[in-house]
């Protein structure tokens, strides 16, 4: 049992960098690579802090700023010095390798003290528990936030520069400066899942975070295959906050039923790919048939 | 039943890769016979990691726990992955009563997720700082195992005795990999001590080799002590290839590498320190208390020296 709920304590933490490249890459329509450097740096302020003996809410909040200030600057490169989305995100990523490194002042570092739950949930509550629900709420808390934001007039204002920046510009909505708005959200996240999972798992790890980008819209695709859907038009909007999350957890619950059916470990990957591939191809089978 | 089901359906493609994948899982999953059972949980694979591993299960043999005979190991290996990682290590602190591990990732995902059975560790370079003891002589009550600091002062001990006019000493080194600030300044000090210098060069592929010994010998290094690294190791190949080239002797923390052309080699055989890990394991599987078993450093090997390569780069040898 404890084994399936660390299985959604990753898929929650999953679920958080899920929701930011859900804000890059389906609402600014932006592919950033940025949260490769961003997931490490929340995990490295949420080390940092906790060294430091503050408290993990605290490193949460440093983790959301600290990857906020870099999905800024990737926009920045964007907006202002008219670098390409892949190349912008590629440049914040490759630097941010070194400034983790350097925040960290080595590899590898151990997160110590008190942890989200303390003192939240009575003693009674195994820990796993109770970390489940408090991650589950913050997830919950966020999905719902950008849902109500996203509804916003300025929302629609962030929506639309995703969906046809020179028209959005034509109706007098300051674009440019819009996407910086947006990816410095989605790297927030991205640094707050990077934070949720160092905080979960016990240490911060610079290669934490190569490999987010695809693990985040790995998920987001995963999602939105497994939402039951009618016609073939996009998703609306709770059904994609929706999508980020549930792909998340289907993800990491599929690794964990890989890791029970005890094969050969060097096989997990093979597997975690089957399963993933069975999950969203029986809904859609099925779907064609009823048409 | 179910089987003609899946297969009548449209689904059939996918009702077929289901029963391969389930005959599968049911072949591979292990056959319980009622024995004690060790888990065993590593980051990743590569060289070092491996040869940890085997020597682990060698340890536990000769102390009397042979695999599948009169114990059963489950492998999880998270394939570099934090998640997998601490979800393979929950999966051995439910189903095993030992786990075993190598690496400084594994042992700090495991100090978090196992802590009513017994860890027993090996591949970890720092202990204390993964968490798992307070100091090196205390251990968490449930950890015990080997560890094994880099011997650097040796390596330079080894290099001065080949080369005594030796002054300038450098190495390569990828500053995304664990405790280089730890080796790096332990090179610095050993090298102060005698009045030289310790370069380095960083690297952060193995397609930077090249061009980073280039760079240690325009900046008058005059010998190579490369200190362990996974990116570097990926490379050693190209990296003595280099060496030779521009006449810049190279020397190893790792014995496993005379093969492969350096000169000499001070070090830990990761295989031994494996084994060593594996008979702490098999003590506490016969009952032993693992707070009652101090943790071991993995021994050094005493320096070994590879002739040919010796002569090739210009190294007079000492007497014997």
């Amino acid at each position: 049992m404890e084994l399936w709920i660390s299985a959604a304590i990753q898929g929650l933490a999953t679920g958080m960098l899920a929701l930011g490249v859900y804000l890059s890459y389906r609402i600014a329509r932006f592919a950033d690579i940025t949260v490769d450097g961003t997931f490490t740096s929340g995990a490295v302020c949420v080390a940092l802090v906790s060294q430091r003996g503050g408290s993990p809410w605290l490193g949460l909040v440093a983790a959301f700023a600290a990857g906020a200030l870099s999905g800024a600057v990737t926009g920045g490169l964007f907006a202002w010095l008219r670098i390409s989305d892949l190349l912008a995100g590629i440049l914040t990523m490759t630097a941010l390798y070194s400034i983790n490194l350097r925040m960290m002042g080595g590899s590898n570092l151990p997160v110590s003290g008190p942890e989200l739950v303390t003192g939240l949930i009575p003693a009674s509550i195994p820990r796993g528990v109770g970390v489940m629900g408090v991650y589950a709420a913050l997830v919950v808390g966020v999905a719902l936030t950008l849902r109500a934001a996203l509804r916003t007039d300025a929302g629609l204002a962030w929506r639309a520069s995703g969906e046809n920046l020179d028209l959005s510009v034509a109706l007098g909505i300051p674009a440019l400066a819009t996407k910086v708005l947006v990816l410095a959200l989605a790297n927030g996240l991205a640094a707050m899942s990077g934070a949720l999972s160092a905080g979960y798992n016990g240490f911060a790890d610079i290669s934490s975070g190569i490999g987010s980008l695809v693990t985040g819209i790995g998920a987001l695709m995963i999602g939105e295959r497994l939402i039951p859907r009618r016609g073939h038009g996009p998703l609306s909007l709770e059904a994609g906050l929706l999508a980020a999350t549930l792909g998340a957890l289907a993800y990491r619950l599929l690794v964990t039923i890989a890791l029970q059916a005890g094969l050969a470990p060097t096989d997990l990957r093979l597997i975690t790919a089957v399963l993933v591939l069975i999950a969203i191809a029986i809904p859609r089978l099925r779907g064609r048939r009823a048409a | 039943m179910i089987v003609r089901m899946v297969c009548r359906s449209r689904l059939r493609p996918f009702g077929f890769a289901a029963v391969v994948l389930a005959a599968w899982l049911s072949g591979c999953a292990p056959a319980s016979k009622g024995l004690p059972k060790v888990g065993f949980a590593q980051y990743t694979s590569t060289t070092s990691l491996d040869a940890l591993r085997s020597g682990f299960v060698e340890g536990l043999a000769e102390g009397g726990f042979v695999d599948g005979q009169s114990v059963e190991i489950q492998y999880v290996n998270a394939q570099a992955d934090n998640g997998t990682l601490q979800l393979g290590v929950q999966k051995l602190a439910a189903d095993v009563e030992l786990v075993g591990l190598c690496s400084t990732q594994a042992l700090q995902a495991a100090v978090k997720a196992v802590r009513d059975k017994p860890i027993v560790y090996c591949g970890v370079i720092d202990p204390v700082a993964a968490g798992a003891a307070t100091s090196p002589t205390s251990a968490n009550a449930n950890v015990t195992g080997v560890y094994n600091p880099f011997p650097v002062k040796e390596g330079i001990e080894m290099v001065r005795k080949l080369m005594p006019n030796v002054r300038k000493i450098g190495t390569l080194y990828d500053p995304g990999e664990p405790f280089f600030g730890q080796m790096h300044q332990q090179a610095k000090d050993a090298c102060a001590a005698f009045g030289g210098e310790f370069v380095v060069v960083s690297v952060t592929s193995s397609n930077d080799i090249t061009t980073g010994v280039q760079s240690l010998k325009s900046q008058g290094v005059e010998a190579i002590l490369q200190l362990p690294s996974n990116t570097v190791n990926q490379g050693i190949d190209g990296q003595v290839k280099t060496a030779r080239e521009l006449k810049l002797p190279i020397f190893s923390l790792q014995p496993d590498q005379l093969e492969k052309g350096v000169v000499a080699a001070v070090g830990i055989d990761l295989r031994d320190a494996g084994k060593q890990a594996g008979k702490m394991a098999a003590r506490v599987l016969k009952g032993e208390k693992p707070a009652a078993i101090p943790m071991e450093t993995a021994k050094i090997t005493p320096l070994e020296i590879r002739e040919a390569s010796a002569r090739e780069f210009g190294i007079a040898l000492p007497r014997p």
